[in-house]
């Protein structure tokens, strides 16, 4: 570390020190942390946390994010091969994040944060535990954020995008009999049970997850984790779905049309999902898992609820808002292709 | 000379079969003693029970008259030495590291330059000295059973049993080992118990032989007493002709008593220049 | 066979040539260890932030002098080195060691070079042990951070005690052991991945975590405690090192001929490689193939005396795992990869080149 550093950080350190006073927050993992606001250095792990860093407008607060967020370089206009701080929140590399002189690390509750806190300490550099993929704290989660970056006012703004459509779902769907979804990951025969951000999505979007009923305790080990639950494929035409949505692999950068109908060809001949009272409807989708994603997943339910009940949301466009959150939080162009549906 | 080896009513099982039934064999001070008979007689058991490396279930083995079992293993090991039929090869050890082993019950964690020079006679005596740093993954079967041999030999001990030593050996290294070991036994008073499947050696290069058959002693005595047509037809279950051709004890297995028709070959009909080299 | 050879030749001196090949053999391993400390100085220098040789002269000399050389070296630099760079290091060089060194024991009592913490499943009941502590664990925090490895550490022994009793009900044999052990690293891997699927994504992380081994958490508490097992459990099997010699060379029969207790033997070098290989993988982390390739190594350099194959299967190991992890730290910086998978991939080929190259002295 160069002299110029030492002094920076002396700066910084002691700048703080006088600006503000230490908080002390309690993380998603129930620690304790003391933390003296605002963050001027963050380094985040998971690219949903650093979604939510740039939505309030603190993208130049975040001196390190993991590669993995980094996978999609066109995404991440701000952030160089020289911002990573390791391959993901299960191997940081310590040595990088000292010499990114941070004065927070946040890392998700599937991090090795213990490990991370531990390694750090010698070096004064807090860790902190937020869950950003964690949907159904998206309130909570940013209004944390709008604290540590002191920009509670855009955290506020965020928090309005994502209740406006909530709510807007909800009261739409006051007393509406619900209909029944089939999600299926990308991997065939995969599905989502309760506790997946993907299931809250269905719900939240007014249908009922078909293996909803699934309590992920009571199954036998084999089958899977609320994430990717493997299920039979008779089970699936027995259970009679009305929808049939089926995540692809995505992006930013635009999935291109062919990929689709590629995927398309193979998923719209399968005997399962053309036995479904959803396959006979031509009731049956696949949709951008980077896109469907967005905010918390409130696009994604977006698109749901307009799938299931086209007459109630007539007048509103899921691509719209998904173009909002990239456009007005995240600073991008938006460029489409979420969805595509092609000929049975 | 005195009563250096002793087993007494030797009976030994493995596991519900009864591998020898009241074997009891004395040997006196460098004598050397063969142990004859087929194929599960019971010799190999006779071997490790007079080692004490298998225990027996009644009876017992004594060496000057103490209890083998009641010998140190490490001062046992000072006074009697095993050749075993055949050994394991499995990682690269040479020749010279090998025989050093049968240093071991005298040495401390390191050979001394006497377990090097006693070792380097046992090599040379062996003829190995050529091989003494090639791995014995190198060698030959054969060449590998002299390594053992010299192995023995350097553990310097008053008694040495060899199993089927020469098992893996041509007929030249066959005369010329056990000539080494029946020379060494009388040199230093060394006794040796050597089973030997080959008649012919065993009765030349021992000064008794016990027959064994079913794990019990068929005959005992100067092989002449030993080895007749009917102790071989009892035993081995063939019909042989015995006879000397320069001195030398000769075994002429002609036909199988056991199996199907009989018909005597006539002993002129033998090509008897052509039985020695 | 071979012509009978010429008789004497005076111009061999067989004592001569073992003494040479014995001095040649220390020189080797002084040579090595030198290597290996040469090598841990320049790699402890390379990271991503700059530290000079003087800042880790100095933090050596201060550290032990305990702090009566007080060291006027840069803070950071110096908290770098001390906290993350030394401990990481000094892991690596201890896990390789113990790893290399269980192995060259269990080959030497089964006479099998394909014999390895990681081949007879003692490496994937680790894992599985740490699995289920981390499942079902009361906590993490509460109950101390040792339970995972403790736990880990007793899933070992046991595998390890029903491996070598089998083999010893059926005699000892190699080959029951290799068959049992792979039985047995199937079904604890099995188990492992059937504990992921009920995991938490919280928990899943940590086992995943846990069955490539890592370097890169490492504590100075975890160091001293592998560090001083192995200088613990080193110089008793270096003691048995002749003993070993004749169980290889020469047999069980033999050997007991020769005045050893086989059976003793076996159970002490079985309850050293088991604890030295156990508390390293407790700590780090399964890493596999280093039990497998440093004596491996070790042997085509120096043979199979194992008075001098003991301390060179250490140093060999050592310095396999210490640039493995190197590599995988340094090679796509910032991104680093687990040991575990580094050594995979230079293990495989070598352990394949192991067994095509099978020469007739390995197997019998």
């Amino acid at each position: 570390m160069k002299p110029r550093h030492v002094l920076l950080a002396l700066a910084l350190a002691i700048s703080s020190a006088f600006s503000a006073a230490a908080e002390t927050f309690t993380d998603d993992a129930g620690r304790t942390v003391e933390l003296k606001l605002p963050i001027e250095r963050a380094v985040i792990f998971n690219r949903y946390a650093v979604e939510f860093a740039r939505a309030i407008g603190a993208a130049d607060k975040v001196v390190g994010v993991d590669a993995s967020t980094m996978r999609d370089p066109q995404y991440w206009p701000e952030f160089s091969e020289e911002d990573i701080a390791g391959q993901g929140q299960t191997q940081p590399n310590y040595e990088a994040i000292v010499a990114l002189n941070p004065d927070l690390v946040i890392l998700p509750r599937n991090g090795v944060y213990e490990e991370a806190a531990r390694q750090l300490e010698p070096f004064g550099i807090p860790v902190l535990v937020v869950t950003a993929w964690d949907t159904l704290q998206h309130v909570d989660n940013v209004t944390l954020y709008g604290k540590l970056f002191d920009q509670e006012k855009r955290a506020a703004d965020l928090v309005d995008f994502y209740r406006k459509y909530m709510d807007l779902l909800a009261e739409r769907l006051k007393g509406v009999e619900r209909k029944r979804v089939y999600l299926e990951e990308v991997r065939d025969h995969v599905t989502v049970t309760p506790g997946s951000g993907w299931h809250a999505m269905i719900e939240a979007g007014g249908g009922i997850n078909i293996f909803g009923d699934i309590d992920i305790k009571n199954e036998p080990t084999s089958c899977g984790n609320e994430n990717s639950f493997t299920v039979d494929p008779e089970e699936v035409i027995a259970r009679a779905p009305d929808l049939v949505i089926k995540l692809q692999p995505g992006s930013y950068a635009t999935f291109p049309k062919e990929k689709f109908a590629e995927a398309w060809q193979s998923f719209s001949t399968r005997q399962d999902i053309l036995g479904t009272p959803a396959g006979a409807a031509g009731n049956a989708y696949l949709i951008n898992y980077y896109l469907a994603g967005g905010s918390s997943k409130v696009t994604g339910a977006l698109q749901v609820a307009k799938w299931l009940y086209p007459d109630l949301f007539a007048d509103i466009e899921p691509e719209d808002a998904m173009k909002e959150w990239i456009e007005t939080f995240q600073g991008l162009p938006f460029q489409g292709a979420m969805t595509y549906q092609g000929a049975f | 000379m005195s009563l250096h080896l002793s087993l007494d009513d030797i009976h030994f099982r493995y596991g519900a079969r009864q591998v020898l039934t009241g074997v009891s064999m004395q040997l006196d001070r460098g004598e050397i003693l063969g142990l004859v008979g087929p194929n599960g007689a019971g010799k190999s058991s006779l071997v490790r029970t007079a080692l004490g490396l298998a225990r027996p279930s009644c009876g017992r083995v004594l060496l000057n008259g103490t209890d083998l079992s009641r010998i140190a293993p490490r001062e046992r090991a000072r006074r009697m030495a095993y050749v075993p039929q055949s050994s394991p090869v499995s990682f690269p050890v040479t020749v010279f590291e090998t025989c050093l082993l049968g240093r071991t019950p005298h040495m401390g964690a390191t050979p001394k330059p006497r377990d090097i020079e006693i070792v380097e006679e046992m090599l040379e005596r062996l003829r190995l000295q050529d091989f003494a740093f090639r791995s014995m993954g190198e060698l030959s079967g054969g060449e590998r059973q002299r390594v053992m041999l010299a192995r023995a030999l350097a553990q310097e001990t008053e008694l040495i049993v060899l199993d089927e030593p020469t098992s893996a050996l041509d007929i030249g290294n066959q005369l010329f080992t056990l000539r080494v070991v029946a020379d060494i036994a009388r040199e230093r008073q060394v006794t040796a118990v050597i089973a030997i499947h080959d008649l012919s050696l065993a009765a030349r290069f021992t000064d008794r032989l016990m027959l064994l058959h079913h794990g019990k002693v068929e005959a005992e005595g100067a092989w002449e007493k030993t080895l007749t047509e009917a102790t071989i037809s009892r035993t081995y279950g063939v019909q042989a002709e015995i006879g000397l051709l320069r001195g030398v004890p000769v075994f002429a297995p002609y036909e199988a008593v056991r199996t199907g028709a009989v018909q005597k070959v006539p002993s002129q009909n033998w090509p008897e220049d052509n039985i020695l080299p | 066979m071979t012509a009978l050879p010429r008789f004497p030749d005076p111009s061999l001196d067989m004592a001569l040539q073992y003494r040479a090949h014995g001095r040649r053999s220390v020189l080797v391993i002084l040579a090595s260890f030198a290597g290996l400390i040469l090598i841990a100085g320049s790699v402890t220098l390379m990271g991503i932030s700059d530290t000079g040789l003087g800042t880790l002269f100095a933090v050596v000399a201060e550290k032990a002098s305990f702090g009566l050389f007080i060291a006027d070296a840069d803070p950071q630099q110096t908290r770098v080195l001390i906290h993350l760079r030394l401990p990481r290091v000094v892991m690596a060089i201890i896990a390789g060691a113990a790893l290399s060194l269980a192995g060259v024991l269990m080959q030497a009592i089964t006479r099998n070079p394909l014999v390895s913490p990681y081949t007879i499943g003692v490496s994937s009941a680790a894992a599985f042990g740490a699995s289920i502590a981390i499942m079902f664990g009361v906590g993490f925090t509460s109950v101390g951070i040792y339970f995972v490895p403790l736990t880990a550490f007793l899933f070992a022994l046991g595998c390890a005690s029903l491996v070598f009793s089998m083999a010893w009900l059926r005699g000892m044999g190699a080959q029951t052991m290799i068959l049992t052990g792979i039985a047995l690293m199937y079904l604890f891997s099995a188990m492992t991945a059937a504990v992921q699927f009920v995991a938490t994504q919280e928990q899943l992380a940590r086992v995943v975590h846990w069955t490539f081994g890592s370097l890169n958490g490492v504590r100075w508490d975890a160091v001293a405690i592998a560090g001083g097992i192995i200088l613990i459990v080193l110089p008793l099997a270096q003691l048995r090192a002749w003993q070993l010699n004749a169980l290889t060379a020469a047999g069980d029969d033999v050997a007991r001929s020769l005045g050893i207790n086989v059976a003793l033997l076996r159970g002490q070098a079985v309850v050293f490689s088991v604890i030295v290989s156990a508390v390293v993988i407790s700590f780090v982390g399964v890493i596999g193939f280093v039990g497998l390739i440093g004596p491996h190594v070790a042997r085509l350099i120096i043979g199979g005396d194992h008075r001098f194959l003991i301390p060179f299967s250490a140093i060999c190991g050592a310095i396999l795992l210490l640039l493995a992890d190197t590599a995988g730290r340094l090679v796509f910086s910032p991104t680093v990869i687990p040991v575990g998978i580094v050594v995979a991939f230079v293990g495989v080929p070598l352990f394949l080149h192991l067994i095509l190259s099978r020469r007739s002295e390995y197997y019998a």
